[in-house]
């Protein structure tokens, strides 16, 4: 995780408007986010049926804790329902470290930056947002990812390289580096395809229809030829027909409308005040890593 | 037309699009609830100007959380959403976002079996699949090339402005 530094919480305090606490604490809020209730029940509940031996060592575990946080961390670790073994190697580790590095390594989400909808949480390991949760609910877990992956503290995404340019395609292409960060939830990841240098109007079809298939939206590009890549809309969902159709939703007016495959292959789409073309396409590709259990 | 088409969105709200539950006679997921419904749970979500990232934490800590739980279906899903509200709020340090709890909560009062709780997190895939596809998008160009003040579809975040508010400009990150 980026460390927060005096730098960057005047950073946010200037931008945000808000106090981050040193090692990311919360902001003017509950002074103890360690550990949720619901996970002290469930540890409190995993202790009980301990084995008495492992019983015994455990609450020793709690007793030979340095600090609070470090007894938080370490009944955290039983609610992930860790072995006492695997506790008693966690504990050793973590003995005497202060409260900044336990938040640093302990947890894999780092500081934020952006507000409202452009918001995200940085972080130096390259933790998906899967990694970052499970990190979150297990703090073995993530001082293992930790002990991975060495810090690199000059990165600011969270995919934990350097910040790429947005998408080395000048303004007006979708961002799809914003929206691969969380192509492991999403179960998709996204590149951009311009026609005719990247792609063809059949390949963008093809993609459409693909897609469809699978449930997966496709942001298009529509305009009215010679790379007039005017306005991104979301082709939703589409009925193999025949004849085959295509939802079109335009997140700025708000309308979704039903275009056949032919208007798309024609040119003859009439959308968003008379834009028939397809211009560009983002194809998606699946990411396992998503997929519903 | 935009306006009365985002005041339809907004109207689909789940007390309205989930009466008919969460499945079909399948016993599958209704597939409105992938495609149509999904965007309309979008076009709510962005006018409380929710980050994608956000979504997706919660997201990925209810798929973890609700096996943890106990009880019916309705009472897991009640326990396991405010663990995993409780959980996104430590992790980002901030309160979770009103728009999506208030979505998640009511979705949630309308699980009933285990089918509803696979359908409500497959119909939350949908949601932040297009979500984080709208929050990525450029704004419009406009004649000549040049390009409005940008931002998350305009509509979406304020009623019912024809072009994007500066203030709310989306940027590249370079």
């Amino acid at each position: 995780m980026s460390s927060v530094t005096a730098e960057k919480r005047e950073w946010v305090r200037l931008v945000l408007g808000v106090s981050a606490a040193p090692g990311g604490g919360v902001p003017g809020g509950e002074a103890d986010a360690t550990l949720g209730p619901e996970q002290e029940g469930r540890a409190g509940a995993i202790e009980q049926a301990l084995a008495p031996e492992d019983q015994k060592k455990y609450r020793a575990l709690l007793e030979g804790a340095k600090s609070p946080k470090e007894r938080q961390y370490i009944t955290k670790g039983l609610a992930a329902k860790h072995s006492v073994a695997e506790l008693e190697a966690f504990a050793a580790k973590i003995a005497g470290k202060d409260e900044t590095w336990l938040q640093d390594n302990l947890s894999l989400t780092g500081a934020s930056v952006g507000s409202g909808v452009k918001q995200q949480w940085h972080d130096s390991c390259g933790a998906t947002t899967f990694e970052a949760v499970m990190g979150e609910l297990d703090p073995l877990y993530a001082l293992k990812k930790r002990e991975e992956t060495p810090r690199t503290d000059q990165a600011e995404t969270a995919d934990g390289g350097v910040a790429p340019g947005r998408d080395a395609k000048g303004r007006g292409m979708l961002g799809t580096d914003d929206l691969n960060r969380i192509s492991a939830s999403t179960g998709l990841s996204y590149e951009n395809k311009t026609i005719p240098d990247g792609g063809t109007v059949e390949e963008g079809i093809s993609t459409l229809n693909a897609a469809g298939a699978k449930g997966e939206p496709v942001p298009i590009v529509i305009g009215n030829g010679s790379k007039d890549f005017a306005q991104y809309v979301l082709v939703t969902a589409s009925d193999p027909g025949p004849p085959r159709s295509y939802s079109i939703h335009d997140p700025w007016s708000g309308e979704t409308v039903t275009r056949s495959e032919k208007q798309m292959r024609d040119g003859e789409l009439d959308l968003a005040g008379g834009l028939n073309r397809l211009e560009a396409f983002a194809k998606p590709t699946p990411v396992l890593a998503g997929a519903v259990p | 037309m935009s306006i009365s088409a985002r005041a339809a969105l907004r109207a689909r709200t789940p007390e309205v699009y989930l009466r008919a539950g969460f499945c079909g006679a399948d016993g599958r997921v209704r597939p409105e609830l992938l495609d149509s419904e999904a965007v309309a749970v979008t076009t709510q979500l962005a006018e409380t100007q929710l980050s994608p990232q956000e979504m997706a934490f919660t997201w990925e800590a209810l798929r973890a959380l609700l096996p943890m739980q106990d009880g019916d279906a309705a009472a897991r899903m009640r326990d396991g959403l405010a663990e995993t509200l409780a959980t996104v709020a430590r992790m980002i340090r901030q309160p979770n976002n009103e728009g999506l709890v208030r979505w998640c909560r009511a979705c949630a009062g309308f699980v009933r079996t285990e089918g509803d709780i696979a359908a409500f997190l497959e119909h939350m895939r949908a949601a932040m699949r297009l979500y984080a596809l709208i929050a990525s998008l450029p704004p419009p160009m406009m004649p000549g090339g040049g390009m409005p003040g940008g931002g998350m579809p305009a509509g979406m975040v304020v009623d019912p402005p024809p072009v994007a508010p500066s203030s709310l400009s989306y940027s590249a990150r370079v």
